[in-house]
This record gives C-alpha cells, structure tokens and sequence, in this order.
C-alpha cells in the first residue's frame, strides 16, 4: 500500500482516479451464481434430490440448468445455486468429506476473442 | 572475428558517382568493383546499387557542421555527394575501415521487420489467400473437406443464409443443434462473431456439417452484448457430450470437432488464484472436467488462446498480458490456437504462454486478421485463427474418422499430427508465441494423399501374403493389427485363436503404408524376415513425393 503522505497533489489526484477505476472495474464482476459440484454414485439425482443433499431451497436452485453430468465416468454432477446458499452448501460439503472436485465453483463472465469489429 | 552487416558511407570518387548514376534507375544493377576504392577487410555486397546521399550546406555561418534541426540546403552536385554501399566487415576492423580517406561512416546494418498487426490494423489478406496457404484445392482433390464431420460453432450463433449469399454452403444439423434459451432458432441468429467463426470453418472443410451451439446468446448480464456466463457453457458442453455419447446411427462417422473462439480475459472476473472454486487455473472446476469428459468421449476441442498478447493486447485484458490463457483455453486435452497473418507473422495481440493449466500453450497457429466472411473489417483475434484451424481439423477427420477404441484417431493422436506437421515458426521447435507452429494444410495433404501404387506384389510377393506377427510389434505399431483390416475369407479378426500373442496383419492395407513411416516399415519387414539387409545394400524406401510405398535393400528406387 502506497503511504499517501508521500504523494504530492498531483500524484494524490492520479491515485484518487486511478483507484476509482479500479472500483469500477471490480463492479464489472457478475458473479450472479455459483456452481455446486459433487460426486454422487448410482443414477443421477433428480434437482429436489441434489438440493436436499446440500440443504437448498427450491428457489436457490436454478431449474433451467438443471442437474449436469459434469464428469459421467468419475460420478461428477453440477447444479447452479444462489450465492446466499454458499454458506449451508459449503457446511454440507465439509461434512461429505469430498475431495477437491467437490465443492462451489466460479462461474465467470466469458466473452468472444474477437478482433476488430 | 565475428562479422557484421554495414553501411559505408564513400566519399565521392568519379566512378562512384558514375556507378550511381548508371544504376540508380534500375533495381537489379550490380556494383562494379572497379569503381570502389579499396577497403580492406570489408566485403562489399555487389547486388547492392551504390546510392547517393546528397550534400547539406548549412545556412548559418556558424554552424559548425550538420545538427538535427538547423536549417540546410541541400547540395546535389556529385562532387558533393557521398555514396552508400553495404558491405561485410570484421567488426574489430570498423575503426580501422572509418579512418580511410574514402569512407565517411561506417554505420550498423541493422535487421528490419515489418509491423506486427494490431487490434486496429487494416486487414492483411484474404480468405482466398488463407485457402492458398493452407492448400485447400489439393485437400479437396482427395476429398479432405470436412464430409461427413460435425462442426460445432460454440458462439453467438450462426446465420446459415448469411453463409450461402458468401459462397459458403455446408451442410446444417438443426436437431442436433442447441441455443440456451425458448425463441431462439439455430442457423437463424443475428449475423455476428459466431457467423464469421462457421465462414471460417468452411475455408478448409467447405462440406462439414455446422451445429450452431448458440452459447453467447444467454441472457447473462455483462457489459457486452456477447457477454455469456461460463455455467451456460457447462449447459452447453453437457448438450455436445450428450451427442458424443448417443448411439451412431448406421453408417454415420461419430466426428465431432468443436470451436471456441471465446474466454475469460481478466482475473478479476474469477474467484481468486489459490480458492478452491477458482477456474482459470484449476482442473476440477466443472467446466474443466467437462472438457476433459467431452475429449474422452472422442470430440476435438480446440479454444481460442486469447487476444491478450504482450504487443497490443484487448483492453479488456486490462494490461494482463503474462499467464494470460486461463482455464480451458490452455487445458492439456485441448489444442490451443494463437494467431498470425497471412504473413506467417505472429499478431501482436495473440496471447502467449505459458497456459495456466497445461505449460505448453498455445500449441498451434492459426491464420487470422484477413478479409473473410465481412462480418467485419477483418475476420480477426485468435477468434478467426481457431475456426481456420478447426476447419483443417475436420477436413482430417474426413479422412481420419474418430472411432472408438482406435488411439490412432483419438483425439490425441489428432492434436500430435497438427503439432508433428505445423510449420516451424518463431525460434526453433516449440515456442510460446507460436506453439508448433503454423498449421499447415498442405503437409497434411501429403500426409493423406492416395500414394502412387507401385505393384510391390509383383516386386515382392513374399510381401503380400497375410501372415500372423508377433504381438509386440502390434504394440509399438498399432494400426499393423487393427481389427477392421480387411481380413481374408475364414480368418476372424483380433488374436489367432489358440495363439493371443500373434495378431493378423497386411503389408499391403493404404492406411497401414500411409501412416508407416520408411524407417517403421523397414523394421517391420525386417523383424519378419521378409528383407536382409547389411551395409552394401542398406534399406531404402520407396518413396514418392514423400509417401512411403515399400522398402526394399539396396539402390535406391
């Protein structure tokens, strides 16, 4: 951290501004909702069935992804959730004992590596 | 003594001014050496005209010679002059070379190169121009054109009749396409980048079959019309996995090659390096893992490396131009695509590597930054150089179907030949801004051409008799023992009953020679007993134009 009792007026208004655009490039993050994976054996889980696994309720699941079968042949499903549902999702998972592969994932903003347009 | 590139500056000399003079209105004039004064140790280069650099008469009266700035005239008279020729000199005698009477200045020749293209550079070719380079005509002769391969364009969309009113017309699969929400329709969105992705395609498999994948038409917010979420693309990866995974129907090749020309361009946009639910550099997020399924389940994926390269990055990469291809973009079981012009130049925006998942990204080159498909001014990014790839992956797969069970069209194998047949670029072997190298058609054209057929039955008959080989040279060459070989009548194929060490065999199936190189088909027959030879008559090949068709001891054919 840079200490602001060295800064001169000038250089003190360039960092204002620059941190303001930094402020408002971290309000670009649209991380709306979260990916749940886990592993469950036998046939794949219907949605209720994977959010009473984690303790979800019917609105913290979103029903147009549904339950995918993220990895078939390691027993890998994903179903996405309301960040709110994070802290009761993660406290599910801890008592699981999974390993890496399960757990609440990113689901980050991707776009086109376009050129000029 | 190391040498180096010069400029010399000469002092006038009637003949050299008579030297420039015959010479300076054509280009390919010569320098007599007659008319140079004698320099020694410099070579000068006799291809170069010798050109005149007129005087300068300063004005002021007190200037003391030639400053950037003061006002001058020029002096054109000859005598006046001097005179610049290149040479080689040993760079410890330039001291030497600059105390001569006859030389003015003897100056570095330093090596130029053209402008590296930028986000903002006018176009630089065209897809015909692309066509060439990758040898397409040729590819179509023996019919690598994406028959019979699916194609799925995982963007914005396509616009099918958008394609045909540009000459391209490839085959469409609506049913088995996929948008991520009710009221879109496949092969009917809005002309934009997923459009100028499938035109691309068609370069090199003008017969593929697009399936339109509309992943960036999510509803997700962002601050991009195009903007998309990375769940829809799990949503939509389950979609390709689900194709991969239904029964084939009769007679359908099960060839899947999927394109994304997008990704993540900042790590503020992910959970942090280091969480457990970060993406970019972290093998079991789901989308990850679904990658990885899809690849498994026989699709190859090829992504985009990323437009945030160290020259001229996209201002979306926010000036992070190091470790810059996250996640799938540089996952091992995908190829990763950089991009150069029709140049075989390297765009400056093109991310370079090393990948965050796998080191060795980006693995290939694609041609990108030309004037294509006129959804924009150029089609260009690392988004144009993937689908150009992912075409001559499909025209591969026209002749290189994906079949199950077979390593010697796995994926892998696919992503190896591109690698093993890329056109060096950049420093030597691997780079990190080049991968392999440029992708290149016309190798692979070799590579799959029919080869002339020499009648090596009738040369060698011992040759052409099915036989039963030992089991570990099914292991180091695989495809000699390949099931589907067409067996003769009462031989079953796979293992000789009784005998599950030996497998059956023919010298004489195309693809067999094709994919044996000379020096594998030597041991072959040699670890058969089949040829002998010692260093009198050592073994040859039969080659033509590069295709392996026999071997034989002795002379060469």
């Amino acid at each position: 951290m840079r200490d602001l009792r060295d800064l001169s007026a000038r250089a003190f208004l360039a960092f204002i501004a620059s941190a303001a655009i930094t402020s408002a490039q971290s309000e670009d993050i649209h991380i709306e909702k979260v990916m749940l994976q886990f592993r469950h054996s036998g046939r794949a889980p219907t949605l209720s069935e994977a959010a009473a696994m984690f303790d979800l309720k019917p609105p913290e699941v979103d029903t147009s992804f549904g339950v995918i079968a993220t990895d078939p042949g390691a027993d890998l499903y994903t179903i996405l959730i309301d960040p709110a549902a994070i802290p009761r999702a993660k406290a599910r998972l801890v008592a699981r004992g999974g390993g890496p592969e399960e757990g609440v994932f990113s689901s980050p903003r991707i776009e086109p590596t376009n050129g000029p347009n | 003594m190391p040498k180096r590139q010069v400029i010399l500056e000469l002092r006038y000399s009637k003949h050299l001014a008579t030297a420039a003079l015959a010479t300076s209105s054509s280009a390919e004039a010569r320098i007599e050496m007659a008319a140079l004064p004698k320099i020694a140790g410099a070579k000068v280069d006799t291809a170069f005209a010798p050109t005149s650099m007129p005087g300068l008469r300063v004005r002021s009266p007190l200037a003391t010679g030639y400053v950037s700035g003061a006002k001058f005239d020029l002096a054109t008279e000859p005598a006046e002059s001097t005179y610049i020729v290149r040479a080689e000199i040993d760079e410890a005698k330039a001291d030497d070379i600059r105390g001569l009477d006859a030389v003015v200045g003897c100056y570095a020749d330093v090596q130029i190169q053209p402008c590296l293209i930028c986000p903002s550079s006018p176009a630089l070719g065209t897809d015909s121009d692309v066509e060439k380079l990758l040898c397409c005509s040729d590819m179509r002769n023996i019919k690598m054109d994406g028959n019979g391969v699916l194609v799925a364009i995982v963007d914005t969309g396509i616009n099918i009749a958008y394609l045909a009113a540009h000459g391209k017309s490839p085959d469409f699969d609506p049913a088995r396409s996929w948008v991520p929400q009710p009221g879109l329709t496949p092969g009917s969105l809005p002309v934009n980048h997923g459009t100028m992705c499938a035109f691309d395609v068609c370069i090199a498999a003008p017969k593929c079959t697009l399936l339109d994948i509309a992943l960036l038409q999510s509803n997700a917010t962002g601050p991009n019309v195009m903007s998309g979420l990375l769940s829809d693309a799990v949503r939509a990866y389950a979609h390709l996995l689900s194709i991969m995974q239904a029964p084939v129907r009769p007679g359908e090749a099960r060839s899947l090659v999927v394109n994304n020309s997008w990704g993540m361009f900042h790590p503020s946009w992910d959970f942090p390096v280091g969480d457990p639910g970060n993406y970019s550099d972290n093998p079991n997020h789901p989308f990850n893992r679904i990658v990885a399924a899809l690849e498994t389940a026989g699709a190859d994926i090829l992504f985009a490396a990323g437009n945030c390269g160290s020259n001229c990055a996209d201002g979306r990469c926010q000036g992070i131009v190091s470790n810059a291809i996250y996640g799938a973009n540089g996952h091992p079981s995908v190829l990763c695509v950089a991009g150069v012009d029709t140049n075989k130049q390297r765009v400056g925006y093109s991310s370079q590597g090393p990948g965050r998942l796998a080191h060795d990204k980006p693995d290939i080159s694609g041609y990108t930054h030309f004037t294509g498909s006129g959804v924009y001014s150029a089609d260009g990014g690392t988004s144009a150089a993937t689908p150009v790839v992912a075409g001559v992956v499909a025209a591969v797969r026209s002749k290189r179907p994906y079949t199950a069970g077979n390593p010697s069209v796995s994926p892998a194998a696919i992503r190896a030949l591109l690698r093993s047949t890329a056109e060096d670029l950049g420093t030597a072997g691997y780079d990190l801004d080049h991968g392999f190298g440029v992708v290149n058609g016309c190798e692979l054209y070799k590579r799959f051409r029919q080869p002339f057929i020499i009648d090596i039955c009738q040369l060698y008959p011992p040759i052409c008799r099915w036989r039963w080989i030992p089991i570990d040279l099914c292991r180091r060459y695989p495809h000699l023992c390949r099931d589907h070989l067409h067996l003769p009548p009462g031989l079953p194929p796979g293992p000789r009953p009784n005998r599950p060490g030996e497998y059956i065999f023919s010298m004489l199936d195309p693809d067999v020679v094709a994919q044996l190189g000379a020096v594998d088909m030597l041991t072959v027959l040699m670890a058969l007993g089949e040829i002998g030879c010692n260093d009198l008559a050592p073994p040859q090949g039969i080659l033509d134009g590069g295709a392996v068709t026999g071997c034989r001891c002795g002379s060469s054919s």
